[in-house]
């Protein structure tokens, strides 16, 4: 299955493709896409993760088109 | 029309055309000035035409669309004006029955005019002028009784004395601050504007307004900060974001989070770390205000003296906060808004200022002189480095030691040039017009674009920011774009033409002046003219239009059925109307290029931003091209024009003169 991942800007990226898509084995929970994504332990309680826009417990089961979101910051005037 | 100089009324009747070809807004505002303002208009005289536009979905039961603006011929760039603010005078304007109020000529004596649901009324306001922005306000509450809350839009002292820095004040001290708006009402001798109306605001089809509004509801309730995050963690998420040279495409709708809880003052100490925000009159970094100095800014610390959040009307976000400062200020002011990033940053790390107590004075002077922070901080900015360069004695400052950081003598001056008295008489209309004043050497020093103070973000970290600085018809403005708002807006899921952003593109290649740049930076351009078309908020666009569906708000509003493809068309003629409006006006529009400072010439030696630059006159260009505009002049071509529909809407004397 694919889902969609806005990844933080620390992770690795190597396991997506440009649109930002990873291939995921069926029944894969929320805390492989943190393992494939390299996001050092010390850091992920200061994330904030949302699947479809709901946060949710790392081990959620993840189902094809699922959207993963990291918070990023961004420029404000 | 109001004309002030005979207290006639005019309703003019706009064509559904027109709304077709420039929605409303700044559109409006756009259509209105090329038609009815007389070519070579004296920015300051009784032919000037200044508009207070609503937006076309305002009111309309859209979430994050309860912004208005003002516009007129500015008299600090000679072009057009224009300036943008939220609270609740947005829908009041439609309330009073109208999409636009619009005032030329100029009256003898004081006025302000007032509208409820019997119509317009201009009224005496000789016992207002003096007031600052909240005391007139309060004065007006109590001297008119209405069946509603009023919405007032007020000068303050800066725009009476005709500052070509003063903007306009409405719900307490929210600034429409750009442009020297607030100067075009002071020429007028308007005082204020008044409105108590409660007529209907209609849309088409209201429950598909609803559902794109509750969707967009249900995903920002759901994005909160963990509790554990504090002010703390900004700097280095600031450091994280420029880590890589890579892009990565991010959900916007997630930093909703992060304004939700500290409004736009996060990027105080986050834009430190990542280079977006300038230090020292943009010639420093984070080597010159180290965390030692920026941690004073913390917006932790400004939560602190927070009493209160607020939310604009449609805004489900509510980045708006009220302060107690009675203890700072000794009593002389309860309250100030919530500050601003821009304010902070112009009058802290730009000044190399770390007195946060100063910072909540600066603000809540500013609010009630009516004075744009952007414009007067960096104006600053340029007399501190000229006094450090022994340009500047304190015989001709009158005493003032301007050190950098001197925070009394920041705040002296200040008070100085919202009452125009002083060296403040010198300052009072910005960089452009200071540096003429005080001599030709002190001119590189001087940072604006075509007169016009630039925002608080440097363009050394994104160069289409710079574009926009540069090329917008009212430059200098961090709002119209930037390569970051592009990603996060992801209007590649609505524009079929529009270039996708590539997890792991090489974000170096954005300083140069490439196809990929030019369509950027033009889609950019014509996004933010259909947002201030919409009355919609910054926030919501960089929240991602993914899930702030403008375009289908505006279906649903009108009854159209455009595509996102054609209202970017319509984006395009809006932007290309300001821009012949500027042209018409006898503005060069390669003389709108920002200062070389913040291309990076010279570039910076230390800091993340160390040894970045770009070629700005190249930037220009591309953009200008993609625009439909001449490459090398900027002026729109008679095709763009003709392709644009101009020759349908009487306005041939343009293209063919």
């Amino acid at each position: 299955m694919r889902v969609q991942v806005y990844p933080p800007p620390f992770a690795n990226l190597t396991d997506l493709d440009e649109d930002g898509m990873m291939v995921l084995s069926p029944g894969a929970r929320l805390s492989t896409v943190y393992r494939r994504l390299k996001i050092p332990l010390v850091l992920q309680p200061l994330l904030i993760c949302h699947v479809n826009y709901q946060r949710v417990k790392l081990s959620t089961q993840l189902k094809d088109g699922d959207i993963i979101s990291f918070m990023l910051p961004l420029a404000g005037g | 029309m109001v004309d002030l100089s005979d207290a006639t009324f005019d309703e003019i009747k706009i064509p559904d055309m027109i709304y077709e070809h420039f929605l409303s807004g700044v559109g409006l505002g756009a259509y209105i000035l090329y038609k009815y303002l007389p070519q070579g208009a004296d920015p300051l005289g009784p032919d000037n035409i200044l508009g207070f536009v609503s937006g076309l979905l305002t009111g309309t039961g859209s979430f994050m669309t309860g912004r208005w603006l003002a516009v007129c011929k500015s008299p600090l760039t000679g072009g057009f004006g224009d300036a943008n603010c939220g609270g609740t005078f947005s829908p009041a304007i439609k309330q009073s029955g109208y999409d636009g109020i619009f005032f030329k000529g100029q009256a003898q004596t004081p006025k302000m005019l007032f509208i409820d649901n019997t119509g317009p009324q201009l009224l005496d306001a000789a016992d207002l002028w003096g007031l600052d922005t909240v005391a007139t306000e309060a004065a007006i509450n109590q001297k008119i009784t209405a069946n509603k809350k009023l919405a007032i839009a007020t000068i303050g002292p800066a725009g009476e004395h005709q500052s070509l820095i003063a903007g306009i004040s409405n719900d307490g001290g929210r600034m429409a601050a750009r442009s020297g708006v607030g100067t075009v009402m002071g020429s007028k001798k308007l005082k204020a504007v008044v409105l108590a109306g409660s007529k209907m605001i209609r849309s088409q089809d209201s429950e598909a307004i609803k559902a794109i509004s509750q969707d967009y509801a249900k995903k920002v309730k759901a994005s909160n900060l963990p509790a554990i995050a504090t002010g703390a963690i900004l700097p280095i998420m600031g450091k994280s974001m420029v880590a890589t040279d890579k892009a990565i495409p991010i959900d916007g709708m997630l930093s909703t989070a992060i304004i939700k809880k500290w409004g736009t003052g996060f990027t105080n100490t986050m834009g430190m770390t990542m280079g977006d925000t300038p230090v020292k009159n943009w010639k420093g970094s984070v080597a010159d205000f180290p965390y030692r100095k920026y941690r004073h800014l913390n917006p932790d610390h400004i939560q602190k003296h927070e009493i209160k959040k607020y939310h604009c009307y449609s805004c489900v976000i509510g980045c708006g906060g009220v302060c107690d400062i009675s203890g700072i200020s000794k009593g002389r002011f309860l309250h100030t808004h919530k500050p601003e990033y821009e304010t902070v940053a112009a009058f802290g790390s730009l000044l190399l200022n770390q007195d946060r107590d100063s910072l909540f004075m600066i603000n809540e002077l500013l609010n009630r002189g009516g004075m744009d922070s952007i414009s007067a901080g960096n104006t600053i900015a340029f007399a501190m480095e000229c006094y450090e360069k022994g340009w500047l004695s304190q015989e001709v400052t009158g005493g003032l030691d301007l050190t950098w950081g001197n925070a009394p003598a920041i705040i002296t001056l200040v008070e100085q040039m919202i009452a125009g008295v002083g060296f403040g008489a010198i300052l009072q209309h910005g960089v452009k017009k200071a540096s003429e004043i005080l001599g030709i050497e002190s001119a590189p020093l001087a940072i604006h674009a075509g007169g016009q103070e630039p925002g608080m973000h440097d363009p050394r970290m994104d160069p289409i920011l710079g574009i926009h600085y540069s090329c917008d018809p009212t430059p200098g403005r961090h709002t119209i774009g930037a390569g970051s708002y592009y990603t996060y807006m992801r209007i590649w899921e609505d524009v079929t033409w529009a270039p996708k952003v590539k997890l792991g593109e090489d974000k170096n290649d954005e300083y140069e002046a490439t196809t990929q740049v030019g369509l950027k930076s033009m889609i950019n351009a014509c996004t933010k003219q259909i947002l201030d078309g919409s009355g919609g908020c910054f926030f919501a666009l960089v929240s991602g239009l993914n899930h702030f569906k403008i375009f289908d708000y505006l279906n649903a509003a009108t009854g159209w059925q455009k595509t996102p493809n054609e209202y970017m068309t319509i984006g395009l003629r809006m932007q290309t109307l300001r821009q012949a409006f500027n042209v018409r006006e006898g503005i060069n529009p390669r003389d709108f290029k920002m200062n070389e400072r913040l291309s990076g010439n010279p570039p910076l030696a230390a800091g993340p931003l160390k040894g970045k630059h770009f070629d700005i006159d190249e930037m220009m260009g591309i953009h200008y091209q993609f625009m439909g505009w001449d490459k090398k002049t900027g002026i729109p071509t008679k095709t763009a024009l003709e392709d644009l529909g101009f020759c349908d809407l009487e306005m041939e004397g343009f293209i063919h003169g």
